[in-house]
């Protein structure tokens, strides 16, 4: 089970009760708000992309299918990677290599990532309709998980790292029909969803400088093929602080 | 520690407002008095009543979360199925409040790890001061720290509970704070 | 009226998907996997290293390497295919996920009572693995829940992505429990042990089951199939016959002896007494158990607290102490047993006893507490 479960089920629900709109709901750290420029970031790291794919069966039972996850997180990384900016300037995003780190490194940054988790998780349950006395959190997002991936500015030289993790799930043909039959009859039967979260994660403070999540019914997006891929990331992207508009999305070299 | 997505997702949704109110703590509400006790809340927090329990928090109940609960004696620890009472040792309580939260996970909490337990003053009495740990399913270490006391009337946990990367301790003198200034 | 048509429709629309399934034959089998039943070993993969990252694993190489060793008497043509692993759990649970790792609970490990009772569990849970029980419980669900679909059952089906339910909370079906027990006795008689210990194991711990009046999630499922699962152990050794074969009570205990108490500790941590009263209790249990386990049955009837308890808990605590003077936690529960009945003088002196004995105890600031308020008494 991923360990995000949680984080989805609430995102299924808010799609449910917004009636299968997709509207995004970017959330950038308080200080960029109110200054742009002061957060200037040279090297941001893409983290290993968590997408998990899974295929409805046509009662219900869910099963990941790994050889679409990995499909899935290849499109990912690369409808994010972008070509380096003019100047050298942000926005360069290059998969990081965790191969790179100390067996304690690796761990710390586990630890972090599930810490990610949470404060995401965190961050959507205080949006959620009905609960506007926590809205000020997204209104004053300053969300942090402290400064113990200090070791990744210092040691590495990189400034930031691009969270992204997603889940789709993908009926199967039985499913698609049990779904026509049930509408024959009057009978709504769920079909899936599609869905990414990113955070974009200041290494030497901790703080979670941008996050944003985008969600889609069953059959409007499809995380195995790359260019639905690429207009689902464009529209996590959207308020991206480190996202150059001159180069955008899907127009790099990938790697 | 096993807690399901969907036990989780019933709690942060019942713990939202579809079921009940967060109130922002200002001055003029810091006092805070229940039928058994009071205390004095941390100004700038938001806090939910919930039948005999008070919640606090400041950036969300999964970032970190005070709870202050008051139990009558009889079947104080429903799990375990056992009762407090006034004449009960301060390690004794410790004991039975330590297994009460070992038998309310499916798993037994297998991870988790003591790191203090020792006797506290709260409120005029003699109760215990317990820090321990735990990993999630994700790996993610949980500290929580659980101050309790009992009175004639009953028993009174008071319990703080936040990430231990970071946030534990960036709020753990709040909690402190707050259970010093219980009264009975 | 619909939902009934919406069912009858998907069914005769939807395939439904066999659970004629072909036994694995050999390790080799391992590295041709059907497409569904790769999806069942990821799965299984990522629930082995979530269990790992969660700290659920008592973490004994050498317990394990033991358990291991029994395993491949059992399957050797498997060798390296089926891994052993223990879990840090009091509870009675013994489990095989699709991809060969089976795992078994301290708390099962510390009740047993010889390796061949260990190698009866062992071998059940093996022929869930080779014979794919998971993957044809998944489709068997699957199958049902596509009909029940149509009855808008769609959800309320516990654990259908939790492995460690299906094959342990709710168990796989009953023909393939008995396909497992059959195959395992064979299994069990092939590798040379007394098979006439696979009933005892199950009557052992239904004997626990009834006592404790245990319904939480089981190896054994339900109560009813504990029985039936006894009866059919006890055909089995009929039909072919009790042997000489090997028990090996000596190796086990060496192996398992340091969980006994252990498990005591953690019995008392849960405030589950009756467990403790259930085994030391029993007329043979010091045999088994070292003197030092008189503390744990005070404790336990300190806990309990029914009438005559706490004179029966003073007892245990002085034979403790008579039978083991270097353990101290007898000393402890003597010096509370003294304080609370007044008895200052005599409390403290076991107190300062406690201490000595143990010098690092963790509850020293409790104890310390207690000696200043017994002072201010006296």
């Amino acid at each position: 089970m991923s360990p995000l479960r949680g984080l989805y089920l609430l995102l299924v629900f808010t799609l449910v009760l917004s009636g299968c709109a997709t509207t995004p709901s970017a959330m950038v750290h308080t200080t960029i708000r109110q200054d742009p420029g002061s957060r200037p970031l040279q090297q941001i790291v893409l983290l290993p992309v968590d997408v998990d794919v899974y295929e409805m069966s046509a009662g219900g039972v869910k099963e990941e299918v790994p050889e679409w996850s990995s499909t899935a997180e290849t499109n990912i990384r690369n409808a994010l990677l972008v070509s380096k900016g003019s100047g050298g300037k942000c926005c360069v995003t290059r998969p990081v290599d965790t191969s790179s780190l100390t067996a304690n490194e690796r761990e710390i940054l586990e630890e972090h990532l599930a810490l990610f988790n949470t404060v995401a998780t965190n961050a959507v349950w205080a949006t959620l309709p009905y609960n506007a006395a926590w809205h000020f959190k997204a209104e004053h997002f300053d969300y942090t998980l402290g400064d113990g991936l200090g070791f990744l500015k210092e040691k590495y030289g990189l400034d930031a790292g691009l969270v992204i993790t997603g889940e789709d799930v993908v009926s199967s043909s039985g499913r698609k029909t049990t779904a026509v039959l049930g509408a024959m009859f009057g009978i709504a039967i769920p079909l899936g969803h599609s869905m990414l979260i990113g955070g974009l994660v200041d290494f030497s403070t901790g703080d979670v400088l941008w996050m944003n999540h985008v969600i889609s019914a069953a059959g409007q997006d499809d995380l195995r093929d790359p260019a639905s891929c690429i207009e689902l990331a464009k529209s996590l992207m959207k308020e991206y602080p480190g996202l150059s508009p001159a180069h955008g999305i899907g127009s790099g070299a990938g790697y | 520690m096993k807690i399901s997505a969907g036990a989780l997702v019933l709690t942060l949704l019942l713990l939202s407002g579809c079921a009940t109110t967060w109130v922002k703590v200002d001055d003029s509400g810091r006092n805070y008095r229940s039928e058994h006790y009071s205390v004095t809340l941390p100004t700038g927090w938001l806090r939910l009543e919930s039948d005999n329990t008070l919640i606090l928090s400041r950036d969300g109940i999964l970032l970190q979360i005070i709870s202050i609960q008051y139990r009558p004696h009889e079947n104080t620890f429903e799990k375990i199925e056992k009762d407090s009472s006034v004449t009960m040792l301060p390690s004794e309580l410790a004991q039975l409040t330590i297994a009460e939260l070992k038998a309310s996970q499916d798993d037994g909490l297998p991870s988790l790890e003591i790191l203090s337990n020792t006797p506290v003053e709260l409120a005029g009495h003699t109760g215990f001061d317990i820090h321990l740990r735990y990993k999630t399913d994700a790996g993610l270490r949980m500290d929580v720290e659980m101050r309790g006391v009992v009175d004639e009337s009953g028993f009174y946990l008071l319990k703080y509970s936040a990430p231990t990367l970071h946030y534990f301790e960036r709020d753990r003198q709040t909690y402190k704070t707050l259970t010093e200034s219980l009264q009975l | 009226m619909r939902h009934v048509l919406l069912a009858l429709a998907v069914l005769l629309l939807t395939a439904c998907e066999t659970t004629q399934i072909r036994p694995m034959q050999s390790q080799e089998d391992t590295s041709n996997l059907a497409a569904e039943e790769k999806r069942l070993w990821h799965s299984a993969e990522e629930l082995d290293e979530q269990l790992e990252k969660a700290d659920y694993l008592y973490g004994d190489a050498e317990l394990q390497a033991y358990l291991e060793t029994v395993m491949h008497k059992l399957y050797p043509e498997y060798a390296g295919a089926i891994t052993v692993r223990v879990v840090d759990s009091p509870s009675l649970n013994a489990f095989a996920l699709p991809n060969g790792s089976i795992y078994i609970n301290t708390g099962m490990l510390s009740r047993l009572e010889n390796e061949a009772q260990v190698a009866t569990v062992l071998a059940h849970e093996g022929v869930h693995f080779t014979n794919k029980h998971s993957w044809k419980q998944r489709r068997s669900i699957k199958n049902s829940t596509a009909f029940a679909t149509g009855f808008g059952m769609v959800t309320g089906i516990p654990g259908l992505g939790d492995l460690i339910s299906l094959s342990s909370i709710y168990g796989y079906s009953k023909d393939l429990e008995r396909e497992a027990d059959a195959e395992g006795f064979l299994r069990l008689q092939a590798a040379g042990y007394d098979v006439s210990q696979a009933p005892v194991t199950f009557e052992f711990l239904l004997a626990e089951v009834e006592a404790l009046d245990i319904d939480e999630p089981y190896f054994f499922s339900t109560h009813p199939a504990l029985e039936e699962r006894i009866n059919n152990f006890n055909e089995l050794v009929s039909q072919h016959g009790t042997t000489n074969g090997y028990k090996g009570t000596e190796a086990y205990r060496l192996h398992t002896n340091k969980l006994q108490l252990e498990l005591l500790a953690d019995y008392l941590e849960l405030s589950q007494h009756e467990s403790v009263l259930l085994i030391l209790e029993r007329q043979d249990a010091f045999l088994r158990y070292p003197p030092s386990a008189w503390y744990y049955l005070g404790e336990a009837y300190r806990l309990r607290n029914e009438e005559g308890d706490t004179e029966r808990a003073v007892n245990a605590y002085q034979t403790a102490i008579q039978l083991s003077p270097e353990f101290a936690p007898s000393y402890r529960a003597l010096g509370v047993y003294y304080m609370k009945n007044n008895n200052p003088l005599q409390a403290d002196n076991y107190f300062i006893k406690y201490l000595e004995l143990q010098p690092d105890a963790t509850d020293r600031d409790y104890i310390e507490y207690y000696r200043a308020s017994l002072k201010s008494q006296r």
